[in-house]
């Protein structure tokens, strides 16, 4: 069943199926964007172009499939986002030009809490991919049969591959906490 | 009493699985202390992960109302990043195309990155001409997460670009041939097909030619667009011919009912592909080491690594595949009386996903084996091609 057709030409059918399907998916997609990327601005916007990318489509991908696909590519955009702006920081850093952006509410705990956040994310950036993205999902409330779908495993093997992906995940973060001072 | 698999417990600290699977590990665990101090620390672990992922603070999410009226009232500046919507299903899709897509598109793709990367080569008839041919195939793994979508996109579009002033010709013509003898004799050399194997399907597949003049400041943007890097070029180069030919390809289904894609793996088809070495020429002062290291640093290597890397291949007359490390695995294997690459899927990949691939040269052409399961079979085959 084709969904999506050209937004400036389709139905008002089509137009209201697509509609249904973003009110359906939009704040689950969202929420995981912002868990990946921590940054709202950014989190909006890889959302936006994630219902883009699935306009684009034109109907390729069955109906079924499009709640997989979708997570799937927001995932996707959300780590390739966090990579740039870290090969970004460590260019301006290189260059001599970092400087703080972020604003903050309550400077103690919020900077604790972002630190903590972005090493959360240093560590993901350097573990597999499947199991950054296991960590993600899962950690943002997907069952088991949707964390099948999205990461294309079969679905008895994602208890395994979690608690793989936690023990590596815990492993790494307490060796870098150790590496930073904190008691491991 | 045997202990419950970790992968259970966690899913029981989930309450992913069945009622009566649910109670099964209840049961048991007031019993198995060893199990139950297993099923606590596997609790307090992901407890203790959940309070890593928490969200940012923030006042207000946008609703679906608000997102989609900003979604439909303007369509972002910047088209989706291709690569980027690739990108998730490359793992299972780089399988999924490899046996039935032929490796000679594979190799057609390739080229496309190769031909910035080819070597200090062997002089052919004209002097300033350096020459390409495919000698031999070395994998290259590359972490797909490491893969910037972005810089493939700038490239693709701006190879797209100069692409436009290119000539391209189809080099033969794609058919449906009888046996081995009829493809022999279209294509002027012998076509190898194994003993005792019922062949479903054979087909010729047409090649493509490619040629055209140099351009410097195209070149110069190409790769400042896709490494924000510039690559000093000699002015000499400006206007000189290059060319690049993959020749047609003949492809064999071998088995019994292969045409449906998806009983092909429950009937145990393997495709064959073979083709003379694709080649390119290009003008002898292309910097082709550099060329390499941004191809290398294009998939995923670090400048350090990849100008270290770049260095170790001959680029002259290597085939460089990439593949993913995290979903494939390589090892040499001596087939068809030469040594090949053996690629397959990872052990823990699921078990309809599990492929296999085999590509070797020998005698100057390029051949390719790729099937699902156990690969033992296909290099008894490749070792009975006659």
């Amino acid at each position: 069943m084709n969904y999506i057709g050209d937004m400036s030409q389709q139905s008002g059918a089509r137009h209201v199926e697509f509609e249904q399907l973003f009110d359906a998916h939009w704040m689950r997609l969202y929420r995981l964007l912002l868990r990946v990327v921590g940054d709202p601005d950014q989190a909006d916007e890889l959302a936006l172009d994630t219902f883009w990318a699935l306009h684009d489509q034109r109907g390729q991908i069955e109906t079924d499939a499009i709640g997989a696909w979708l997570y799937r590519v927001a995932m996707n955009k959300g780590l390739n986002a966090l990579r740039a702006r870290q090969r970004r920081a460590r260019y301006e850093a290189e260059a001599g030009h970092l400087h703080l952006t972020q604003t903050v509410r309550n400077p103690i705990t919020e900077v604790e809490r972002a630190d903590e956040r972005a090493a959360v994310r240093t560590v993901l950036l350097e573990m597999k991919g499947r199991d950054a993205r296991l960590l993600f999902l899962r950690h943002s409330g997907f069952s088991y049969a949707e964390l099948a779908e999205v990461i294309e495993v079969a679905p008895g093997s994602v208890g395994t591959l979690l608690a793989r992906a936690e023990k590596e995940f815990e492993r790494r973060y307490r060796r870098m906490m150790t590496g930073k001072g904190e008691e491991a | 009493m045997s202990h419950i698999d970790e992968g259970v417990l966690r899913a029981y600290h989930d309450h992913e699985l069945s009622a009566s699977e649910q109670a099964h590990v209840t049961r048991h665990l007031a019993q198995c202390e060893g199990c139950a101090t297993h099923a606590q620390r596997l609790a307090a672990r992901a407890a203790w992960l959940d309070a890593h992922f928490t969200l940012p603070e923030q006042s207000a999410y946008p609703t679906p109302q608000q997102a989609y009226s900003r979604f439909v009232a303007r369509r972002p500046s910047d088209p989706p990043l291709r690569t980027l919507e690739v990108n998730p299903m490359q793992r299972t899709a780089f399988w999924r195309r490899l046996p039935t897509v032929k490796v000679a598109a594979l190799v057609a793709t390739l080229l496309l990155v190769l031909t910035l990367t080819i070597g200090p080569l062997r002089t052919v008839a004209a002097d300033f001409l350096r020459l390409f041919r495919v000698e031999r195939v070395t994998v290259l793994p590359v972490e797909l997460d490491n893969m910037d979508g972005a810089r493939f996109d700038s490239l693709a579009q701006q190879a797209q670009l100069m692409a436009e002033s290119f000539e391209i010709e189809i080099v033969g013509e794609s058919q449906e041939v009888s046996n081995a003898a009829e493809a022999t004799d279209r294509l002027g050399y012998p076509v190898r097909l194994p003993a005792d194997q019922t062949v479903d399907a054979l087909n010729i597949e047409a090649g493509v030619s490619m040629h055209g003049t140099l351009d410097e400041a195209q070149l110069e943007s190409l790769f400042y667009y896709a490494f924000e890097n510039k690559l000093d070029l000699p002015s000499s180069i400006d206007g000189k011919p290059f060319k690049v030919v993959v020749p047609p390809m003949v492809r064999a289904e071998l088995g019994e009912g292969c045409g449906d894609y998806r009983e092909r793996a429950r009937n145990g088809c393997v495709t064959l592909v073979q083709l003379g070495s694709p080649i390119a020429e290009f003008p002898d002062e292309l910097p082709v080491l550099r060329l390499g290291e941004l191809f290398l640093q294009l998939v995923g290597y670090d400048s350090a690594e990849a100008r270290e890397l770049a260095r170790t291949i001959d680029w002259t007359s290597t085939l460089v595949v990439p593949i993913p490390s995290r979903d494939m695995e390589s090892q040499s294997v001596t087939v068809d009386g030469v040594e090949g690459t053996l690629l397959t899927s990872e052990s823990d990949s699921a078990a309809f996903h599990q492929r296999y691939a085999l590509i070797w040269v020998r005698e100057g052409k390029l051949y390719g084996l790729a099937g699902h399961g156990d690969p033992a079979p296909a290099i008894a085959m490749a070792n009975s091609l006659r």
